[in-house]
């Protein structure tokens, strides 16, 4: 009988992301901390990547999970994944914080397809989210290069669609298009694969 | 400069990347709230944009971030635990109809204790200061139009506006504006136009509000701000104090 309740009540370790936010609604700092060993590594990545500044992406990570823990409420999971719902938070501060610190010059130098799938020493042994980066690492290099570029340069760099098209030299309407187009293709891409 | 639909949802998977400017992004952000087509794709490509932040390499944050995050997270309890206001906070931007509206409500509670008999009174009495209130609010729309320093905003119809239209007239140096709309239809049963402010993603009920005979309606508001959206809908009832029924026209001023 021990064993039959044991085996129903799932540690919190256990639960899955959408759990974990309902829980963290409830006031759980518990599940806050599991969320946070789970996604504080991408999170960190997507932070640095966009803002280039450790400090930043710092405040960028710790300002993201506490939006998480004061509105949990606001992720739908008709919308995506929890861990889209976390990342797109980063995402988002990561861009506003970027705009004001007018460090895109900061990040010229830094500029690259940064799109490897080789580990290093930093990178979390997370097997799972390696598995999930690597299909829509797969995805993205199904576009066309200008495409990708374009979805890079606005997404992963932080850049306005007026700022890429000056980087690339060409007329605003073409960048806006060649974002509208690659958000398509990578969505119909990612549907075969079911990664949202 | 005000967009129309066609161009302001040709922004929104560019609004899902984050690459529009600030005031592109506030326009766009502003209409998606009120178009449902135009939210629904926002939707569909911010789940697409969100994913790409998975393609970025993990990197191992500093060991004491966590310990910050725990500690501030002690501090605050989710807001969403709380317990919503209940009641809006009124605003220095009320209409003279809002104003109008809480004097007939003392002025019924008053009448009805005099007793039932009294009822029709009362609605009489409704239906005349009603129409005072419209004329007065008419009056100040025309002496705004006539001050000739106004700036005009499109109210945008939505596809559920049938034969909706509207302007905004709004005086540059007071901020009062005088929102114009046609082609109204008699609401039917207890549904009733409502203009809305919408500020910083907070919707302010401006007056509820009904077409004349040829379906016009204008209405005035005290004090309309840059970087504020107005909208009018169409309610299922009277005094909603957020929006439930379909978005018919959407205008943002700058």
């Amino acid at each position: 009988m021990r064993s039959k309740l044991k085996k129903s009540v799932k540690r919190r370790e256990d639960l899955e992301d959408a759990r974990l936010l309902e829980e963290i609604a409830n006031g759980d700092q518990a599940c806050l901390s599991i969320l946070y060993d789970r996604y504080a590594g991408s999170a960190f990545g997507l932070a640095w990547k966009i803002c280039n500044s450790r400090a930043i992406a710092e405040d960028v990570v710790q300002e993201a999970f506490m939006a998480v823990w004061q509105r949990p409420g606001s992720f739908d999971s008709g919308r995506g994944s929890a861990g889209s719902f976390l990342l797109g938070i980063v995402h988002h501060k990561a861009v506003d914080a970027v705009r004001k610190e007018e460090s895109v010059r900061r990040r010229e130098a830094n500029f690259a397809a940064d799109l490897s799938d080789s580990s290093g020493d930093e990178i979390l042994d997370a097997a799972w989210l390696t598995i999930r980066r690597q299909t829509v690492v797969r995805a993205l290099r199904q576009l066309s290069d200008v495409q990708r570029e374009a979805l890079e340069l606005a997404y992963l760099h932080g850049l306005t669609y007026s700022e890429v098209a000056a980087r690339l030299r060409i007329p605003l309407g073409t960048a806006k298009t060649r974002m509208r187009d690659g958000l398509i293709k990578l969505r119909d891409i990612l549907d075969e694969s079911a990664v949202t | 400069m005000t967009m129309t639909h066609d161009e302001l949802r040709e922004l929104v998977p560019i609004m899902a990347l984050g690459a529009l400017p600030v005031e592109e992004e506030q326009q766009v952000g502003a209409h998606v709230k009120f178009c449902a087509e135009c939210s629904r794709l926002l939707d569909e490509y911010q789940s697409i944009a969100d994913v790409m932040a998975m393609a970025v390499r993990p990197l191992a944050p500093p060991a004491d971030l966590k310990d910050r995050i725990m500690a501030q997270a002690r501090k605050t309890a989710p807001v969403d635990m709380q317990p919503a206001p209940s009641v809006l906070q009124p605003t220095r931007r009320r209409s003279s109809f809002v104003r109008w509206a809480g004097v007939t409500a003392a002025a019924a509670v008053t009448l009805m204790v005099i007793g039932l008999g009294a009822q029709q009174l009362v609605e009489q009495n409704q239906k005349v200061q009603q129409q005072e209130a419209l004329l007065a609010a008419q009056r100040e729309a025309l002496d705004l139009l006539s001050s000739g320093e106004t700036s005009v905003l499109t109210m945008n119809p939505t596809e559920e506006a049938g034969t909706v239209t509207g302007q905004v007239f709004v005086s540059r140096e007071s901020g009062r504006a005088a929102v114009l709309m046609n082609g109204l239809n008699e609401p039917d049963g207890d549904s009733i136009y409502t203009l809305w402010l919408i500020e910083n993603g907070n919707e302010e009920p401006v007056v509820d509000f009904g077409p004349d005979q040829s379906g016009l309606a204008v209405l005035s508001v005290d004090q309309v701000d840059s970087d504020v959206t107005l909208a009018v809908t169409l309610e299922p009832q009277r005094g909603n104090t957020s929006p439930q029924g379909p978005i018919l026209a959407v205008a943002y001023r700058a």
